[in-house]
């Protein structure tokens, strides 16, 4: 029977305790959860500003490297490379143009071409090798061989960047008749057209 | 001793501030007394009947007495009140108690209910001796009421009898032995019998009055009866009596010569305030204590609603106050948190900015890197020219070729010789060592020597322009 006497209905005063021992609760509870809400708040708010603060850090230490990088000089960087780059095709004939007339100073004829089935990527995002075959001959009797030399450090030193893959020189016994050149060159591939 | 009790001593231990009140049989007296000093007194005139009255009477003495306290003890004799003396048999209290129920319903004098205490006396021979003191509960019930209106606590609400029981602990008694205190006090004639640490082992009344016999006579007989009793079953000495009395009521000398033992008087000359005084420093837990238990909880009960009282208070200012700090520093910051968070945005905007320009320059560094430095120098002219200076007069070349795979250049030189066999040998083991050994260390197989004579044997030379001897020089340049 004692055994079941805590489960007798409390009496008034009883109920008294308990209510305000709920209120008490219920109030330290609300209270104590806006506290901790505000409270998270804070520190979450704490933990913003370090984080700004390290992003500051972050960004100071961007703009560093990018001063480092030199972006002043940039652009005439952009332009020197740009001058070893062939443009587009008219450029390129104007800068063939420009060979043809070195070789007519050694009494060299040029002719050349442009292999299109043999158009590669570069290696290079934005560029594309134009491959061509340089074809020269002696316009006299004479030996071209001091010519053909000549025109190969000219076409070495002619601007644009140019990769040479072979050079052939054939002669007829008596003297070199021909020089062949088998080179590519860059261009832009911004502006190149279909050929 | 309860829970209230302990609670009473413990708290209790300031100075005594009590108003300590005497109803006997109507007449009404009051003392105030302030910090254990009896400061005022008031006597009611005329007799008090009904309980208004009695509410009247304590609030003229509260002004009467200027008591400024709210501790009362009160004091009772009534001639409707009942005083018992039993002799049970010895039995658990849990016995005791229904037939104590039982013989209060029995002996009251009134339709209403009656409240009982109970004090043990002694049990001697299987016997025991028990004081019931039977009230009716109106009465407390009406006194409790009258001091929940005047604001005041009720401490003792006691029968006159339990200041003569108190009074024991004042008389000189040597160690065994035993003392009897005979007091008159309002007309009753009581007997207490104690040793010698005060407390009352005997309570005897003497019956109501008998007139043919004489008061002396009758006390001294019941005198000797105590004396008797107490010698056979406890065994105990009694070498003097004392006599506590008014002198018009009952004297010693009337009591004297029908006890043999020596009578003496009280030290003490009581007056109803010495009674007053005995009555407030009686202990609150004595066992004739009519004051109902809830209402001698109170003042803990008060204390600790007080001090849950404060407890919440406490909790909830401490509670609303951390809030109110933590509410207060969060709108304080509120701007600047405000201000971070944008501060935050465009930082990171800022950073992405900076990533992507950085991004671009490094790409744009990159992409001119790999313009002006990933060719290979060209070797063809150079090595033509050099190939020019080696040559020897008597070779004539038909065909030099100079092709790139990777990183190395694949050569072929093709020709022939215009001299003879041993010699175009000589020539062209001369050329290829200085190939060789030259500035590019050209790498030259060996499979011309091969065709060299290949020709010889198949006799393919030419015979009318002279020896002539081709021959296919190739290797390769890394």
């Amino acid at each position: 029977m004692n055994r079941m006497q805590w489960i007798t209905r409390p009496d008034r005063q009883q109920m008294k305790t308990i209510g305000v021992a709920l209120l008490l609760v219920g109030s330290l509870t609300s209270i104590g959860w806006m506290s901790a809400n505000r409270f998270l708040g804070i520190q979450a708010s704490q933990d913003q500003i370090q984080a700004t603060i390290g992003l500051e850090q972050e960004v100071s230490q961007l703009r560093s490297q990018y001063l480092e990088a030199n972006p002043e000089s940039l652009g005439t960087d952009l332009e020197q490379v740009d001058q070893l780059l062939i443009q587009n095709f008219t450029h390129l004939a104007q800068w063939a143009q420009g060979l043809q007339q070195q070789g007519e100073q050694w009494n060299l004829q040029m002719q050349y071409r442009i292999l299109k089935t043999q158009q590669t990527s570069a290696p290079v995002e934005g560029l594309t090798v134009v491959p061509m075959e340089v074809q020269l001959a002696p316009r006299g009797t004479q030996s071209a061989y001091r010519a053909y030399l000549q025109f190969l450090h000219a076409l070495e030193n002619s601007g644009p960047r140019i990769d040479i893959q072979e050079v052939t020189i054939t002669g007829d016994g008596q003297k070199a008749t021909q020089l062949n050149i088998g080179l590519s060159v860059w261009m832009k591939t911004i502006d190149s057209v279909e050929l | 001793m309860g829970l209230s009790d302990q609670f009473h001593k413990t708290f209790s231990r300031k100075r005594l501030t009590v108003l300590s009140v005497s109803l006997v049989n109507g007449r009404f007296r009051a003392m105030s007394i302030i910090n254990e000093s009896i400061h005022r007194s008031w006597e009611r005139p005329g007799v008090i009947l009904r309980s208004e009255a009695l509410h009247q009477a304590i609030s003229d003495a509260i002004h009467h007495t200027q008591f400024p306290g709210t501790h009362i003890s009160i004091l009772v004799e009534d001639q409707q009140f009942m005083t018992l003396t039993l002799q049970l048999p010895a039995m658990p209290l849990t016995d005791l108690l229904p037939i104590l129920e039982r013989k209060a319903q029995q002996a009251k004098t009134w339709e209403e209910p009656a409240a009982w205490r109970y004090h043990l006396g002694i049990q001697v021979r299987g016997t025991q001796s028990i004081q019931l003191e039977i009230w009716p509960q109106r009465f407390i019930d009406e006194v409790t009421q009258i001091c929940e209106e005047l604001g005041l606590q009720l401490q003792q609400l006691v029968p006159l009898s339990a200041l003569l029981e108190s009074q024991l602990s004042t008389l000189p008694v040597e160690p065994g032995e035993a003392t009897i205190l005979i007091s008159m006090l309002e007309g009753k004639v009581m007997f207490v019998a104690g040793g010698e640490d005060g407390t009352s082992f005997l309570i005897r009344h003497l019956a109501p009055a008998q007139d043919w016999v004489p008061l002396g006579e009758r006390v001294g007989t019941e005198v000797n009866r105590t004396i008797m009793f107490i010698n056979q079953q406890i065994n105990l000495p009694i070498p003097q009596i004392w006599f506590l009395g008014k002198e018009e009521q009952l004297t010693l000398a009337e009591v004297q010569p029908h006890v043999s033992t020596p009578i003496l008087p009280c030290p003490v000359n009581p007056d109803w305030k010495y009674w007053l005084w005995v009555g407030a420093n009686l202990p609150i837990n004595l066992s004739n204590n009519f004051t109902p238990p809830e209402v001698r909880r109170a003042p803990m009960r008060k204390i600790l609603m007080k001090t849950a009282a404060a407890t919440i208070a406490g909790f909830l200012v401490l509670g609303v106050g951390s809030t109110g700090i933590i509410e207060g520093y969060f709108a304080k910051n509120q701007d600047h948190f405000q201000a971070t968070t944008a501060q935050a945005m465009a930082l990171q905007q800022g950073q992405q900015q900076w990533i992507s320009r950085l991004v671009t320059i490094r790409t744009k560094r990159q992409w001119m890197q790999s313009i002006t430095h990933s060719s290979i120098s060209s070797l063809e002219g150079p090595f033509l020219g050099y190939l020019g200076t080696v040559l020897p007069s008597s070779t004539i070349l038909n065909k030099v070729s100079v092709k790139r795979t990777n990183a190395n250049w694949d050569v072929e030189i093709t020709g022939s010789t215009a001299t003879n066999l041993p010699e175009s040998l000589l020539l062209l083991e001369q050329l290829a060592k200085q190939l060789a050994d030259g500035p590019y260390h050209m790498t030259v197989h060996h499979d011309w020597r091969d065709q060299l004579l290949t020709q010889t044997a198949t006799g393919s030379t030419q015979k009318t322009t002279g020896p002539r001897y081709g021959f296919t020089l190739k290797g390769h340049i890394s």
